[in-house]
């Protein structure tokens, strides 16, 4: 699209934003005016909803047409207001909402279970007990105290996750004293021992840090995570466990893809992961032995207990004292 | 069907459109929007439990979609994300704010489609039904991809105009 577009002319950057045809530029201009300003986004808002309704209703007159390649002679007008903008879509989200609360039957392969997973994993408060069963070349990785200014190993640490984004990894330095990432949802947070607290309005700023997460591993953002093991990892479902738990495998197949190797999932009935061991993090980005951090690790389910409105923000593991650098 | 289980399908049926439009804006690509509209659903029923009937319900239906947008431009941070944390806040913020009214307007578009004809029906097929972007369309019907894409706006427009009962599609 033509750099002489004008900078006020949101309703065609609009329409050309989805329709893919603006520049990176463009595309930049128009996040930036969505962002700052409310009646640009509203405008926007507005300027989506034909866009999107359109493609629902064609859709659904394509189907009951039975195919998808020619539209279908007009509707008889109020069948068609009646479920029109019940598209497709909707139609089957809903339809999932009744399978789901009806039905909750056992996972029949390992892809359906991993689906399951993934859906489960997002709801409620879980905590987990890190434990490093490999620590591989760097050997364990003891920090005395944050005086050296490094981060403690994660082996011993307690992790704690709500929905997709949300979590606290508590570790802790040989001294006793505690070093506390998190994320509640929309704000990143760092809380050493003592000093400032780091926050920023980059969520996942401090996931960073955590050992796999530079290999994707499904270590915080579980729903996230579970699905990317749908590509390049072959998936086995065990069979159930006296208590009733199973455990679904994957095993990477395609080394082009970056990720662990081994990733076994031991989830009860309901779908929840009581514990999820990670082996051949080292795989493919350790960039040599005191970087590689962890070669396998165990993450096993200590409480779904609920945390509370709080925990996830930072000013509940800090003194209120504590001064704030946003980064 | 129970009373919980009737009562998140009736509000999410009435938070769908708003929730779905809101993923388009962001998302674009339809498949993908679909694979976490899904998602949204999901999470919806799941946390149902925590919502507060007191307060409005596409809000807060909004905020799971919000949360399950974050989660994957997180995913697409090695591309190219033009659209940031702000930018996805206040989009949520203003779908949410269109007036039910206007999302109901939108019932009228199927008669407004049923009235297009000739290369208007072409065009909404191919890029509604088939999900080709003006480029391929354009390789098609042997068109310039500029002008697609304003065929495509002024279509759009006046499908737009049609449900506001200002003009008919011609």
């Amino acid at each position: 699209m033509s750099d002489a577009r004008l900078p006020d002319d949101l309703d065609a950057l609009v329409e050309g934003w989805l329709d893919g045809t603006l520049d990176a530029a463009e595309e930049r201009r128009l996040g930036r005016r969505v962002a700052r300003d409310p009646d640009a986004a509203l405008r926007m808002a507005r300027g989506v909803l034909v866009h999107d309704r359109l493609r629902d209703l064609l859709r659904v007159e394509a189907a009951d047409a039975g195919e998808g390649r020619v539209l279908p002679a007009p509707p008889v007008a109020a069948r068609k207001r009646s479920l029109s903008w019940l598209a497709l879509p909707a139609l089957a989200a809903v339809a999932l909402l009744c399978v789901m609360v009806a039905f909750r039957p056992e996972p029949a392969t390992a892809a359906a279970a991993l689906d399951r997973l993934a859906r489960v994993s997002g709801v409620g408060d879980r905590t987990y007990a890190v434990r490093v069963v490999d620590h591989g070349p760097g050997g364990p990785r003891v920090v005395a105290s944050e005086a050296g200014g490094r981060k403690p190993g994660v082996d011993g640490a307690r992790l704690s996750v709500r929905g997709a984004d949300r979590f606290v990894l508590v570790r802790t330095f040989g001294d006793g004293t505690r070093h506390v990432d998190g994320s509640d949802g929309s704000v990143g947070w760092s809380v050493p021992p003592t000093g400032r607290v780091h926050v920023s309005r980059d969520a996942a700023r401090y996931r960073r840090g955590v050992p796999g997460e530079g290999v994707d591993i499904p270590f915080i953002a579980l729903p996230e995570n579970l699905l990317r093991l749908r590509r390049g990892y072959r998936l086995t479902l065990e069979g159930t466990a006296a208590d009733g738990s199973r455990v679904l495998v994957a095993e990477r197949d395609d080394r082009r893809r970056r990720g662990p190797a081994r990733v076994a999932i031991r989830f009860d009935a309901g779908g929840t992961p009581l514990s999820i061991a990670i082996d051949g993090l080292d795989a493919d980005d350790a960039v040599g032995a005191a970087d590689a951090g962890p070669r396998s690790v165990v993450l096993e389910l200590e409480s779904r207990d609920d945390l509370g409105p709080s925990f996830f923000d930072h000013a509940s593991h800090h003194a209120p004292d504590r001064p704030l650098h946003w980064e | 069907m129970d009373d919980r289980l009737r009562q998140v399908t009736r509000e999410w049926t009435l938070a769908q459109p708003a929730v779905a439009a809101f993923l388009t804006a962001v998302v674009r690509d339809f498949r993908e929007r679909d694979d976490i509209l899904q998602e949204v659903a999901v999470a919806v029923l799941e946390s149902f439990d925590r919502y507060d009937p007191a307060r409005p319900f596409i809000p807060w239906a909004m905020g799971i979609a919000r949360n399950r947008v974050g989660v994957w431009l997180r995913g697409r941070k090695r591309e190219r994300v033009r659209f940031d944390s702000d930018a996805v806040e206040g989009l949520a913020v203003a779908f949410a704010e269109i007036p039910a009214a206007e999302y109901r307007r939108l019932d009228r578009l199927a008669e407004c489609v049923a009235r297009l004809e000739g290369r208007a029906r072409e065009l909404c097929r191919l890029r509604y039904v088939d999900d080709l972007k003006p480029a391929a369309i354009a390789a098609r019907l042997g068109m310039q991809a500029n002008s697609v894409a304003k065929a495509l706006e002024r279509l759009r427009a006046r499908l737009r105009a049609c449900i506001e009962g200002e003009a008919e599609p011609a």
